[in-house]
């Protein structure tokens, strides 16, 4: 069976972002922090709420993966990069910039961030339902390719972050009902607080 | 159905475009010959500071319909419409992977200063859905230059547990003056073509590609009298945890993504017959890949070879094109030759030749790495095998 294990949610433009904020989930500001995008500081609060969620709970040990599902690939990452290299005169690149054109990029930083050495992949889902990306996240436990995944909804500055676990080698798969909801837009934090204890 | 309660994922039909020219035949005779399909872009392809001028892998002849992007031209060159793979069936989920999609419309949207969602990547899926007729789930996978092994193994672990019995694999990415910048930017490109493996190698070339693979469970492909290809038995991702672009140097990302497909097929390391390995001719990315199968294989390591130096690294599209091609391989019974390997590396020694070797077995490994420290490894075997339907 797999089950949750652990919700975060985050904000980039709320005060979680802030480190000196007492919901922050880590101990001192991560390294690279100063250099984060806010999709990228939000997707890594969501992940460390959803882990310290889990952990609280002492079961968030093992290879954990991560697949992040939304609407906004990198597209505003891409845009970024090749202004600034017209702006540059089309000679060369910002290698900086240019690091995290890919969807993945977010996830990868959240994973050096957390020690994550399970999959890391990135599905654009244009009319999907939390229930999918948590079944997709089911599949890659089934599979056997990690202990723990993260199933991270994104929307911008929004993230969603969801522990799953399988305990067995069982297939059955029971979300609870919220997981319905379309993944984006993401649905007020309320439905993830009262989802937690379902 | 196998003895676990699980299905069996066929791969029933595939297609593919290269820098070699149209279909998988074109590709396999192209690196049989040891003939690389590299070539310097005209002055029409290169950006107007010159900037760029190293061997790349170009589809030839490509021509690129008005408005459309260069993705769109490869698939349509490709082709892709409902009636390839011996019929898409409408009901199949389908998957696109690709790491940038229609970024030449993004280019043109910044030069031009135009429409700020140009190039988005689910316009791409869209049109990819008509293009194949398919009314299933769809989605795009992205995981850097593994992306289309990842969407590869999305579709068998839809179709191993039951959630699918038919899926589509697309995968696309085109040359484009974004991803030419970002490289020469990382210095990552050798001047002189990529040369997998080498003493002297110096770095990646960049190509283009697009392919489409047909999955269906066993069940299904043999209700409806498909042919099977081969088989995906086993498949492993991991996370190397190590660094943004560079792969952790001991290989144990790799490792434990091979391990992992050995662990999901059933298979020992001894029936592996042949690597294709990621082989982008830098020189992080070789080293570690080496260690990684020197740590599986230990001196009994099977014949490697990586097609980059032949057609380029097609970043979200080279995982599906190298899982045909060794497909192709263990059916010709031939490793073939890496094009652009002269000299062993003392420090990275592996079996990789500049001739064609004969291979013994019927599995082969495909193994990608992509920034992030994302490595994903494949086991195909070739359909004529003891373990029938």
């Amino acid at each position: 069976m797999t089950g949750i294990r652990g919700i975060g949610l985050a904000d980039a433009s709320n005060s979680a972002s802030d480190p000196k904020a007492g919901a922050w989930p880590f101990t001192g500001t991560p390294p690279r922090w100063g250099r984060f995008d806010p999709p990228t500081r939000a997707l890594c609060l969501a992940c460390g709420f959803a882990l310290r969620d889990a952990e609280s709970r002492g079961e968030a040990a093992g290879v954990t993966g991560l697949v992040r599902a939304g609407r906004d690939f990198c597209h505003a990452a891409n845009r970024a990069y090749f202004v600034d290299y017209v702006q540059g005169g089309r000679t060369l690149g910002r290698s900086s910039l240019f690091v995290h054109t890919l969807p993945t990029s977010p996830a990868a930083e959240a994973a050096l961030l957390f020690g994550l050495h399970g999959p890391n992949f990135y599905l654009g889902l244009p009319d999907a339902r939390f229930a999918d990306l948590l079944d997709t996240a089911a599949d890659v436990l089934q599979a056997g390719s990690a202990e723990h995944m993260l199933a991270v909804a994104a929307d911008g500055g929004r993230v969603v972050a969801i522990l799953l676990a399988r305990h067995d080698s069982g297939m059955m798969r029971t979300w609870p009902t919220w997981t319905s909801l379309p993944l984006v837009p993401l649905p007020p934090a309320g439905v993830f607080v009262s989802a937690g204890n379902n | 159905m196998s003895s676990t309660g699980f299905q069996r994922v066929a791969l029933v039909a595939g297609d593919v475009i290269t820098a070699y020219g149209r279909g998988l035949d074109a590709a396999w005779q192209g690196l049989l010959s040891g003939r690389s399909a590299l070539t310097l872009p005209s002055a029409a392809d290169m950006p107007p500071s010159g900037s760029g001028s190293v061997p790349q892998g170009r589809v030839p002849g490509l021509t690129r319909p008005r408005g459309a992007s260069r993705v769109r031209a490869l698939l349509q060159a490709m082709p892709l419409h409902p009636a390839v793979c011996g019929g898409i069936p409408r009901d199949a989920a389908l998957f696109v992977a690709t790491t940038v999609g229609d970024v030449d419309l993004l280019e043109r949207a910044v030069l031009e200063d135009t429409d700020l969602d140009a190039g988005h990547p689910l316009h791409l899926l869209e049109d990819v859905r008509v293009c194949c007729g398919t009314t299933g789930p769809a989605a795009c996978v992205s995981a850097a230059c593994a992306s289309s092994t990842s969407a590869l193994a999305r579709a068998a672990e839809r179709i191993r547990f039951g959630r699918s019995d038919a899926v589509c694999v697309v995968a696309c990415d085109a040359m484009s003056e974004f991803v030419c910048s970002g490289f020469a930017s990382l210095q990552a490109l050798d001047p002189s073509g990529a040369r997998p493996f080498d003493r002297d190698r110096r770095g990646l070339s960049l190509g283009e590609a697009a392919g489409v693979a047909l999955l269906m469970s066993a069940e299904r492909a043999q209700a409806e009298g498909r042919p099977v290809l081969g088989w995906l038995d086993g498949w492993g991702e991991s996370c190397d945890a190590h660094h943004l672009t560079t792969p952790a140097p001991d290989g144990a990302g790799l490792v434990q993504a091979v391990r992992t497909a050995l662990d999901g097929a059933g298979y020992h390391l001894r029936d592996i017959a042949t690597i294709c390995a990621h082989g982008t001719g830098t020189a992080y990315n070789d080293a570690m890949e080496v260690r990684a199968f020197r740590a599986l294989f230990g001196d009994e390591m099977p014949p490697v070879w990586s097609v980059k130096g032949g057609l380029g690294h097609t970043l979200g599209a080279a995982g599906l094109v190298e899982a045909l091609l060794s497909l192709r391989s263990l059916h010709a019974g031939i490793a073939p030759p890496t094009v652009g390997f002269r000299h062993p590396d003392p420090d990275a020694r592996a079996p990789v030749t500049t001739a064609a070797m004969p291979l013994f077995g019927r599995t082969a490994l495909s193994t990608n790495s992509g920034f992030g420290g994302l490595n994903a490894a494949l086991l195909l075997m070739t359909a004529e095998t003891e373990r029938a339907l």
